[in-house]
């Protein structure tokens, strides 16, 4: 299964254009497409959910709006990502993680989206499972708060 | 020993909250967020008094042109800093962290700030705020401790 996740807002574009898609894949597609506008007419689709996380786990490829939350959890359950760059989106800084995380092999960004079929194909072969650097902040914290 | 977690929304809340579990629960928290927030609070591993606050500008507006939101939310956390009275803030890159940072600092609160994962090469608005007033100032990607010395990196939450 392909999994399509936009965030709350929703992501017409990008939903319409995987719903074009769906007829020449050879997966089912399931979207989760949030307050857009435009309902899939070829896959299934629900708006919201209070977890992401069952769909990640029977999903082969997750292609996403590139929010920073759906990123990091996609990345952490161990599945390849495209994450669409969405042009209507105020927060530019979204950019600067997707942009990191690419550089680092981690998932595919795809700032076109006549190139997603492209995209989808490369994460499939090309990425790297995601790593973590290793954390110490909370360490650095409980011992800053243990000198109080 | 009380610790006040600021939690913003969407993507802000999932580090923060990351870093609250690796704490763990010795320690007793308290959270504030925003009274538009419908998400984070049920994320909350370790229970405690929620607080919340009206956000003190809108995105991508400057605080100077419209400084009303400010000072509802900088009068309304005052009350909950007093009534929480935590020995620390933790606060995750939320604008509504800004000024319950300013006025902890002021009152003998230590405060620590969590930069947001997403921030790789500049800080947020907040970030940039707070740099300078907190105690402990954690970024997540190394990039962004180049050009801020002071900054902690100590690895990544999500």
């Amino acid at each position: 299964m392909i999994f399509v996740a936009v965030g709350t807002t929703g992501f017409d574009l990008l939903v319409k254009a995987m719903d074009e898609l769906s007829g020449s894949l050879s997966e089912e597609v399931i979207m989760q497409i949030g307050h857009g506008r435009y309902e899939p007419r070829n896959c299934q689709y629900f708006r919201l959910a209070p977890s992401l996380i069952p769909y990640y786990e029977q999903a082969s490829l997750v292609i996403s709006h590139g929010g920073v939350g759906i990123t990091t959890e996609v990345l952490r359950h161990g599945r390849p990502l495209v994450a669409v760059e969405d042009k209507g989106q105020p927060e530019r800084h979204q950019q600067e993680i997707l942009r990191a995380l690419e550089e680092e092999g981690y998932l595919i960004w795809c700032k076109d989206l006549e190139r997603l079929p492209e995209a989808m194909e490369r994460a499939r072969t090309e990425l790297k499972p995601y790593v973590l650097p290793e954390c110490r902040i909370h360490t650095i914290v409980d011992d800053f708060l243990s000198g109080l | 020993m009380k610790v006040l977690v600021v939690l913003g929304d969407g993507g802000h809340t999932a580090d923060t909250l990351r870093l609250v579990e690796l704490l763990g629960p010795k320690y007793e928290y308290s959270y504030l967020m925003s009274d538009s927030d419908q998400i984070s609070e049920g994320k909350i591993k370790f229970p405690g008094p929620v607080y919340r606050a009206p956000i003190p500008h809108k995105k991508q507006q400057s605080v100077l042109s419209a400084p009303w939101p400010l000072f509802l939310c900088t009068v309304r956390e005052l009350a909950i800093l007093l009534r929480a009275r935590p020995r620390a803030i933790l606060n995750g890159a939320a604008g509504i962290g800004v000024p319950i940072s300013i006025l902890g600092r002021l009152l003998g609160v230590k405060v620590i700030y969590l930069e947001n994962a997403s921030r790789v090469y500049t800080l947020s608005r907040s970030g940039r705020i707070l740099y300078h007033i907190v105690h402990l100032f954690f970024v997540q990607w190394e990039s962004l401790k180049e050009k801020h010395p002071k900054a902690i990196y100590a690895g990544r939450l999500i």
